[in-house]
Formats: structure tokens, sequence, C-alpha cells
């Protein structure tokens, strides 16, 4: 079974090597789409430093919101170990992704044993921009809030805006019992993704969160609507010190989610050359631009459109990993759930710098 | 004196820089050191002189002929003299301006005026998203000074906007105001959704009745407030606008009630 | 390999009077004078002053919280300017490539980063596994965990605790442990907003008192080298001095490390009722031999505050500078906050400078105060040459002080201490008494065997200036420093103690995790390998 593909043809992975390293060393403005686990985004970003590229993940634009979030306000969190232990009272917030809904419903399916001890209860705060999400909430037999026609961000704000006692031109389904269910639970958790709703709901949530904890406690827990990008966006923070999207110029990292949006660049021609990376299985580069190509993806064929194609390896099924996971709230060394002989794409990364002129290895 | 003028040779390959070339900055350079200031940012990074011919001499009045939207930073720091670009302009133009002026002919990109706490930064074509507002992580927007926008604006017009003035004349995107501190926004033409979002204080003014609004804003009922008058006859005078935008009783909305809800929105009745 | 440095001015207290010696590495390692044996290398540092590496005992240099806080933060180091590159990364401001190399620069060669979660010990191990050039260690935090609160308030055999507290040790590769405002972060998930060191945690019934006194009991009688570091209640607030004083006593004549003392040198006095009892402090560190601190100096500027206090953490989020914030309540032990904050030249910032130095200068013995900014929450670290000059000059603390709020300063003691550290002190505070502290045997000094971590600093006037840029650098005999640059990357180890599991403690957490979290303890451990270098970690010796 081929592994390398120059173009349609099959080769040898040294010449796949040799034939990606000539197109990234004479790139004028490389960059990489990336899907890795912890180990192949810091190889990843230490070559796009060398190369002075750019760099943001597959996920990018959801991933932007969630960083937006932290970098332009902040917020109070809590982990899921402590939401399951702790809280008695659980608020999902707009729509939560599929790949979250079994932690959801294992802690349905258990009672705190720390604080109040009370049996769960569920509300779930619903927009007319989040379709998706009221039929995972009616499983948990969460209690709507939701106005007719009202935004997720406007639903959050007269509920914002009710818990300090403010009259709203519209109410929100079942705000009573909200607001008693608020007043029994001693550790209250809002659960959100950056899939829940546009970013500015977000800050408004978190202002709500702030204003319960001026007199009591409250708490969030952000499950990311990408748990590798998440990963991702934490590594990038301490390689570079910034979040992706980052671009490097001189050596220098600088973070701007206008500028070094991957998909734009590419869109609008400033790059000349795409490192993309997909170990997801089945899915296709994006579409635009037509600039050349290196795939580095999970596939028994050449990548369509693609000058090079090597073929490797996911992360936690062909080789060990460490990637995070929100069940956890942090990072998890993951073994092989199927091991393969595909290749990691930390160890292309570094063989394809070893290939490019001065021969330097990676610092990591 | 002339002008030194800035004319573009063809669209540059990459993304430039152009943050040095204001009043300030090219104070007492020489042909030679202006043509060799680095500008680009990519691997082979391009200086002056190879995207631009330079003539004219008068730092005081730059004029950069020809526009693409991969020239950001135009007019950065700017605090004395004019700058006018007869095109189109990237991403951050006129960011954290404290005076001058800088005119823009064509449209500006995102972040246009971001950061500004003074001077007069006017751009004639449309302005992208987050118009004064502030970049990733900074938490103040537009600090001062007057910002206009004789096409459309894209969303977050006057994000986090604390002082100063922003008018926009074809109408704008969603989140205008968005987490206004204080200052004034005027727009005429539509409004997307959600004007106002989080504003704690501070005046929106519009020439019609914003058709989405948060349900945290709540009708005042008709004001009849001596501002609106005052107003309108300064941006007649400043030649912003050439009718009364509001009108003798504005509607007024108040909020967001979410937070402090000391913010208003005025708004001319009867359209 | 054999290189000789020569000509140099040796300090080196722990192995006699400074004198002017040559020093020998022989293949990484400290050696003797070799005879009739032609060096690979020699060295001219006349002119220059030899010490052994730096180690620094307290600085948040990686982990979750230090990351959170450059998420909060990107606007916070953008002004860094582009700078010739020859190491990888080491432009990017803040990240574990640039720490490494500020530190080394300065002749820094140990760092431990004092908070880890024992529940995110694999991201704070995979951050220190990207800090170059340096050796690095970290302490697990202990004594806001349902399992430990657990334990004490169910009266469990003290065999039991150390069983624990051995397995959080040896799974989460740490050097020791430390507790922060013990029994708080427990405290504030069920709303107690105010903690001190008698009050009692909901729940379990515990004091705080009770927690730590635990915890340092088991410390010690496991052998681990540090002592238990804690981190004292009522963290930054007028009359902290107090308890800190009531901290100090409550050692009794077993070793503990009470950290960032600065910032609990402060009494009710004044009409900002806020003033300084560094001098009191300072009396009760000297008649108290058991217990070493670190200072946490404040200097002036712009800087983020990081902690796992998060009760503290909260109550500071009105003083945001900017006004941005995390609060996370973790996992037992995890979370903290966030909070940026610039110093001022005012009352309040003057007041906690000179308290710092005071607290430096009025505590005896070199050997049990140590160097520290508590980097990020008193100063970051590049402000340690600055710090090196007010501590060996007091002409340059008087000029400093006319720039600063006299009234605070007259609250103080600071202008009538002249007392000037000299090299030799400075040598000891930075070098032989962490190594002394931490239990680190093989490095602190100069003598033959240890091993070659060596800083030669070019002797001027400007003290900031010699220990900003360090001549030469040598990690483990590496020449990894020139002229105040880097000039290559090797990567360190983590220095970690190795205790083996106890069977039935391992057993009893493989239910609990299962039983309270619905997950297999496999979630929260990891092999060596999860972090992709060649031998990340080295073994240090338990005490017998």
């Amino acid at each position: 079974m081929s592994v390398a593909w120059v173009g349609s043809q099959p080769v040898s992975l040294t010449d796949a090597i040799r034939n990606a390293a000539k197109l990234l060393g004479s790139s004028r403005c490389p960059v990489f789409t990336l899907d890795a686990d912890v180990h192949g985004t810091r190889s990843a970003i230490a070559l796009a430093e060398r190369l002075g590229g750019a760099y943001d993940h597959a996920m990018g634009e959801v991933l932007a919101r969630e960083v937006a979030l932290f970098t332009d306000h902040g917020g109070m969190f809590t982990t899921p170990g402590e939401a399951r232990r702790r809280s008695s009272l659980i608020v999902i917030v707009g729509d939560i992704p599929a790949a979250h809904h079994d932690l959801l419903q294992a802690w349905a399916g258990s009672q705190p044993d720390l604080g109040d001890r009370h049996k769960r209860s569920w509300f779930h705060i619903d927009g007319a921009d989040t379709p998706r999400a009221a039929t995972f909430a009616r499983k948990l037999k969460a209690t709507p809030l939701r106005a007719e026609g009202q935004s997720l961000g406007s639903v959050l704000g007269v509920l914002r805006a009710g818990l300090q006692n403010r009259a709203t031109a519209v109410s929100v389904s079942n705000f009573d019992r909200f607001r008693k269910a608020l007043a029994g639970a001693l550790f209250p958790v809002f659960v959100f993704s950056g899939a829940s709703g546009e970013a500015p709901g977000l800050v408004m949530l978190q202002g709500l969160i702030a204003d319960l904890n001026k007199t009591g406690r409250a708490s969030s827990v952000f499950l990311p609507a990408d748990d590798d990008a998440w990963g991702t966006a934490l590594t990038s923070l301490w390689m570079t010190g910034f979040p992706p999207r980052t671009g490097f110029s001189n050596s220098l990292p600088s973070y701007d989610p206008g500028r070094w949006d991957i998909q734009r660049m590419i869109r609008d021609k400033e790059a000349d050359l795409h490192v993309w990376m997909s170990t997801r299985g089945g899915e296709t580069p994006p579409k635009g631009g037509r600039i050349a190509l290196i795939s580095l993806s999970k596939t028994d064929a050449p990548t369509p459109g693609a000058k090079v194609t090597i073929s490797v390896g996911k992360p936690g099924i062909d080789h060990d990993a460490v990637s995070y996971s929100s069940r956890i709230g942090t990072f998890r060394a993951v073994p092989a759930g199927k091991p393969s002989e595909l290749p990691n794409i930390s160890s292309i990364i570094n063989r394809l710098a070893e290939a490019l002129p001065g021969q330097r290895a990676l610092p990591c | 004196m002339k002008a030194l003028t800035f004319s573009l040779l063809a669209e540059p390959e990459e993304r430039l820089d152009l943050s040095a070339l204001t009043p300030a900055g090219l104070a007492g350079l020489t042909d030679l050191d202006i043509a060799r200031l680095r500008i680009g940012s990519g691997r082979q990074p391009a200086t002056v002189g190879d995207v631009f011919k330079v003539t004219g001499r008068n730092v005081e009045n730059i004029v950069i002929e020809g526009g693409s939207t991969r020239i950001d930073k135009v007019g950065t720091g700017l605090a004395l003299g004019a700058i006018r670009v007869t095109g189109a302009v990237g991403s951050q133009a006129g960011r954290q301006m404290t005076g001058g002026s800088l005119l823009i002919e064509g449209s500006a990109g995102h972040h246009a005026g971001s950061g500004m706490s003074g001077g007069r930064l006017e751009i004639k074509g449309n302005a992208g998203d987050c118009l004064g507002g502030p970049l990733a992580g900074e938490i103040t927007g537009m600090e001062g000074g007057m910002l206009i926008v004789r096409g459309k604006a894209g969303n977050y017009a006057g994000e986090r906007l604390r002082r100063g003035i922003i008018a926009i004349l074809r109408g704008c995107g969603d989140y205008a105001g968005y987490r206004m501190i204080a200052g004034t926004i005027a727009v005429t033409g539509r409004v997307g959704a959600t004007p106002g979002y989080l504003m704690k204080r501070g005046s929106l003014l519009f020439d019609r009745r914003p058709e989405f609004l948060a349900p945290t804003f709540i009708d005042c009922g008709e004001t009849d407030i001596a501002f609106s008058g005052l107003f309108d006859r300064f941006l007649i005078r400043e030649k912003i606008i050439d009718r009364p935008l509001l009108g003798a009783s504005p509607g007024k909305f108040g909020g967001d009630l979410a937070v402090s809800g000391k913010g208003e929105i005025l708004f001319r009745r009867g359209r | 390999m054999l290189i000789r440095l020569t000509g140099g001015e040796v300090v080196d207290p722990v192995n006699g009077a400074t004198s002017k010696r040559d020093v020998w590495i022989r293949d990484g390692v400290l050696a003797d004078a070799a005879k009739g044996e032609k060096p690979d290398e020699i060295h001219d540092v006349s002119g220059c002053i030899v010490m052994a590496g730096a180690i620094d005992i307290h600085s948040h240099i990686g982990g979750g919280n230090v990351n959170t806080a450059r998420l909060l933060l990107p606007e916070h180091h953008r002004a860094h300017q582009p700078r010739p590159a020859n190491t990888p990364l080491s432009n990017a401001g803040w990240s574990t490539f640039q720490t490494g190399t500020l530190y080394a620069q300065m002749g820094f060669t140990t760092v431990v980063e004092p908070a880890m979660p024992p529940y995110t010990a694999l991201h704070t191990h995979l951050e220190l596994a990207d800090i170059p050039i340096i050796d690095k260690a970290t302490l697990a935090i202990l004594g806001n965990d349902d399992f430990t609160l657990s334990l004490l308030r169910n009266n469990k055999s003290t065999a039991m605790l150390d069983d624990y507290i051995a397995w959080v040790v040896g799974s989460t590769r740490a050097l020791g442990v430390k507790v922060i405002n013990a029994g708080a972060a427990a405290a504030f998930k069920e709303n107690v907003r105010s903690f001190s060191l008698d009050d009692v945690v909901p729940e379990y019934g515990l004091s705080s008192r009770k927690i730590v006194k635990s915890l340092q009991a088991s410390v010690n009688r496991l052998g681990i080298p540090h002592p238990l570091h804690v981190h004292a209640n009522n963290l930054g607030i007028a009359g902290s001095a107090d308890t800190a004083a009531a901290t100090i006593a409550a050692s009794e004549g077993v070793p503990m490390h009470l950290a960032h003392l600065q910032f609990y040198g402060y009494g009710t006095g004044g009409k900002r009722k806020f003033s300084s009892e560094a001098a009191r402090l300072a009396e009760a560190v000297n008649g108290n031999p058991d217990v070493t601190i670190d200072i946490g100096q404040v200097m002036f500027g712009q800087t983020v505050t990081i902690s796992s206090d998060v009760m503290r953490q909260f109550s500071a989020i009105g003083n945001a500078n900017p006004k941005k914030t995390v609060i996370m309540d973790g996992d037992g032990n995890g979370g903290g906050g966030i909070v940026p904050y610039r110093y001022k030249q005012d009352y309040y910032g003057s007041l906690q400078w000179a308290v710092g130095l005071e607290l430096f200068l009025l505590i005896d013995d070199p050997w049990r105060v140590f160097f520290t900014t508590d980097h990020p929450n008193g100063a970051p670290f590049t402000a340690y040459p600055e710090l090196f000059e007010l501590l060996m000059s007091s002409d340059a603390r008087d000029a400093k002080s006319t720039e600063l709020n006299a009234t605070a300063l007259g609250m103080t003691t600071l202008a009538s201490v002249r007392r000037e550290y000299t090299l030799e002190e400075i040598a000891i505070m930075t070098r032989a008494a962490p190594a002394k502290l931490l239990g680190l045997k093989d490095r602190g000094h100069l003598g033959t065997g240890a091993i070659a971590d060596v800083a030669v600093y070019r002797k001027g006037k400007d003290i900031a200036k010699m220990f900003r840029e360090a001549a030469l650098v040598f990690k483990n005999g590496d020449l990894v420093v020139k002229n105040g640059k880097v000039t290559h990357y090797r990567f360190g180890k983590t220095l970690r103690l190795n205790p083996p599991p106890d069977k039935a403690m391992v057993k009893r957490m493989q239910a609990f995790h299962e039983e309270r979290y619905g997950l297999s303890l496999d979630w929260f451990t990891f092999p060596d390998s999860a972090i992709h270098r060649e031998d990340p970690f080295a073994e240090v010796p338990w005490n017998s």
C-alpha cells in the first residue's frame, strides 16, 4: 500500500519528503492548517517559525470565537469533574456539540457528592438561532428558557437583566423557576461551547455569572467545539505566547485573527503554499485559491490537487497521543487504539525540517 | 512644497505595514532612507523602494497614490499633518491616531480607526468590521476624535467606544456600539441586528427605527431634548450630513438593561 | 571533554573563601585541577566572577494557569522587538522557549515551578519540557482536595495520608509538596469569602491550621527533602502579618517554607490602614531556625498575578488592570485566578516594594531567605538584575526611594537599614541555599563532583548589568551563553522524586476516580513517554 504521492504518482516516503521540502524551501508565504495532537502541533509550529509562515487550526473559525472570549473578556470557569461532583443545577447554554453529549448524560446519571448534594436539576437556555439545541436538552429533561423569536444572545441578556430585577421588552419562559433554582443551589454551573452562539452572547453569559458571584457562587464549564483544536490553542500559547491565528515575521510571532486567517490568506492569494493536515479521514482540502498544496492526511489515496501527499496516522488511534480532553478539562495521554505503521505528523515534520536547506533539527 | 507622494507601482505580493509612513516617522529621513524602509513582513520583505515611486518633499502632507487592500496600518499613530490615500486600504488604517487628518478615498478593511484618540479619519468608501474597535486582547476602543465613513460599515462598528464621534452614512452591520462605554455613533441607513448590545453608556443616533433591537432595550417614548438638535447642527456644520438626522422629536430606547442600562438609542421617527 | 576557566574570582562560599583560582570541568562535571593534561577549551575569565549556576525556587514558569494568563493577555507581550534569532522561538514573548533563554542569560540553570495541580500535571510537564537549557522542577499542590480533606476528617491513619502524598508526588513527578491557602479553595466553592488559619472548611470541619500541620508532618515523615511549601492564608490583605506570624509559630520546630512573605508583611497602621510589619516578621523568621522563606519582591510596572489561591484572586478582580480576569474553580487543588496588575509608585506599591526589601535586609541568615519575585506576581523574573543591585547597594535603594511615595517609605525601616549583600551572600541565597532547601546535592556550588552549572559574570560598577548578561554560562559543562546571549539550545531535565507507589493506595485511587469522576485512573496519570523528549526526568533521592 502506498503512503506517499507526488501528484497522483505513488513514490517512496523519502522522495515525497524531498519534494515537499523543495516546495517549503522556495515558498514566499507558507500557511499551515493544523489537525494534530500536542506533539504534531509542536513540530508544525516550530516548522512554521523556521519558514516564516502562519498557522491556524482546521476548526479555526469556531476556535477563534472561543479564544476571543478569553482574550477580550475572561470569565469564571470550573472543570467537568468539579461540576459533576458539586453542581446540583446545570444550565446548558445553546447548542452543545454532539461530542460532549455523553459527558452530560453521565452527569445526568450521577448525583453530586459534594456541596449541597441535591438531586441534579437541568435548565436549557435556547435561542431562535440555535435550532439543534432543544432535542438534546429534552433528553436531559432540561427546563427550557426561551423567548419567541429571540436569539440566544438576547435571551441571555433578558435573563441577566431579570436577575437584577430590571424589566425587559420580552419575558423568558420558566424564568421564576430558574430564579428559584439558582437561589437554592450552592454551585450552579452553566455549560457552554464556542458553538453555543455568537461571541457577544458568551460575554453576556460571563457577565451573568459574575453578577451571581456578587453574593453567591456560580461558574461555567467550557466544552470546546473541538477538543483537538483547543489542545492546539493551548500548545500554541506556550510555544509562541499566542493562540492561533498566528504568523511569524523575522522569527517574531504575531497574533492577529484577521490577518492570519489561513482560509482568507488562501482566498486572497497572500499565501503561496498550503500545508494541510487532516487526520479525521474523508475530508477534502478547502476550495478556493489555487495554491500549491502539501497534504499530510490519513488517506490511502493521493489528495486531489495536492502536489505532495503523505499519509499519516491519527493520534490516539494509529499511535499514542497527547490530546486535550474536555472530559477532564486538560491534556491526557491517549494510548493508540489500533496501532499501525502510519507515521505520526511530528516525525514527518521533523523529516521535512531536516530536508530543508541548512538541515537543522527543530526544537521539538 | 509638493506633498510627499508614494505611488504604488503594482499590486503588492504580500501584506505591507505602512505604519512608518507618517510625518513623524519620516521626518529627517533622506530619500535613500525612505526607499530602504522595510514595509513587508514575509520571508523576503519588501522595502518602500520596491513597491512605491516616491516624489515630493513635504512630510507634513503625505499622499499614497493608488490603493490596495494589502496596505495595512496606514497613518498609525498620526499626530499631526495629513495623509491621503487615493484608493483602498487594508486593516487598521488610522490605528491609534492622536491628531491630524487621514483621508481614505476608497474603502478600508477591518479595525479602521482602532484605538484612535484624536484627529479626523474619513473613509469615502466602506469600512470593514470593528470600526474604531480594539484589537484582540485590548479592552478599550476609540477614545476620541472623529471617524467618518461615507459608505457602509461592517459588524461591531464602534466596539467599546469610550469617547469621540463615529458617523456612518450608508448603514452598518450587526452589533453597532457593542460594549460601548461612552461617546456617540451616528448612522444613516440600515442598521443591522442588536445595536448597543452590552452598552453601558453613550449614544447611538439613527435616522430610522432600528429593526432588530435586543429586548434589553426599552422604549422610553418620545423625547424632546436639546441634544438632538444641537448634534444635528454639529453634523451639518462639519459637512458630515446635509440634513438633520434625528429631527425635532426623536424616539428613544434605553439600555442595555443587562448591564447598567444608561445608554440610549435615539432615532428619527416616522421612517 | 576538559574545560578550564582561568583567571576568574571564584565566589563559592560552600567550598571556601572567595579567591582567584581556576575552575575545571570534565565531561559536564566540576573536576579537580588536571595536572599535565591539556584542556580541550580554555576560557580566560580575568576580571570576572565565577559562581555556580543560580537556582530559583519559586517562579511560575509553566502550567495551566500560566498558559491561561497568556491566553487572557495577548496584548501583554506584543511590544517585543524583532532581534536576530539564533535559537528557535526565543523571540516569542512569554513562550517556554523565551523563558529558558532569558533565565540562562542571567546565569540561572535550575528553576522550580512551585504550583502544579496534580490533575493537570501532564500539562505542566509538557510546558516544562519545552523550556530549553535549564533544569526544572515542580511542587505538587495539596490541601484543598476532597481526598486529603476526607482522610483528615475521617481521622484516617497518618500512614494512609503518607501513602497518598507519596502517590501524588510520584505520579505527578513532583519534587515536593505545596499547600495554597489550605482549605480556602474548597471553602470558596461553598461561598466562603474570607479564610484564616483557624477558620474551618465547611463539609469537613477542618481548620486551615489542621491541614497545614498534617501535610507538614507527612512531608517530614516521608523524608521529602524540601519542607512543606506553604502559601499562607490572607495573602495581600492589610493585617496579614498576623496570619504569617501565626503560621511561622505553627511550624513548631519542624521544617516549613513560607512562600512570598512580602505579600504578608502588612499591618493596619497609618491613615490608609496599610503599613509595614516587615521588621516584626523578620524577627519571627530569625527566631525560628526551622523556617525558611522567600520574598516575592514587588518591582514596578505591568505584570499579571497568577495564583491557585482562587479566593484571594477573586477578591482582587476589582483591582485588575487591564480589567479582565479568569477565575477557575478547579478540581480540588487546581484552579486559581489570573488577574493582571500594574504596580504603581503610589502609596501601596511603594510600601510593598519597601516591605520586600526590609525582609531581605532584616533576615540575618542568607541560608533561610530566598530570592524571588514570585514571578510574575511581584514582578517578572526579568527584574532580577535590578533587584540584585538594590540588595547590594544602599545607594541604589536611596536613589530609587526618591522616586517613590515618601509617606509609605516613612512607615518602614528601609531608610535606616544600610546592609548591603556581599557576593558571597548572594551566592548562598541564590545557589547554595536553594540547592540545600530542595535536596539537590549535585549543584549550588563549584566543588568537585557537582554538575558543571557555572555562571561567569563580568565585574563592573553596574551591578544590574553584570547580572543581566552573564559573560559565560555552562549547563552541565555545555557552554550555552556567551556575552549575555544564548548560543544554542540543549534541553535540561525535570527533577523529581520517585517514591514507589503503595499498592493499596493505587487500588484506592482507582476506586475513588471511578466512583467520583466516572473515569478510570489512567485518565489522570501518564507515562514518561507522553513527554516527547529523551529522558525528560531525573530522579532526586529522598532523605533517609
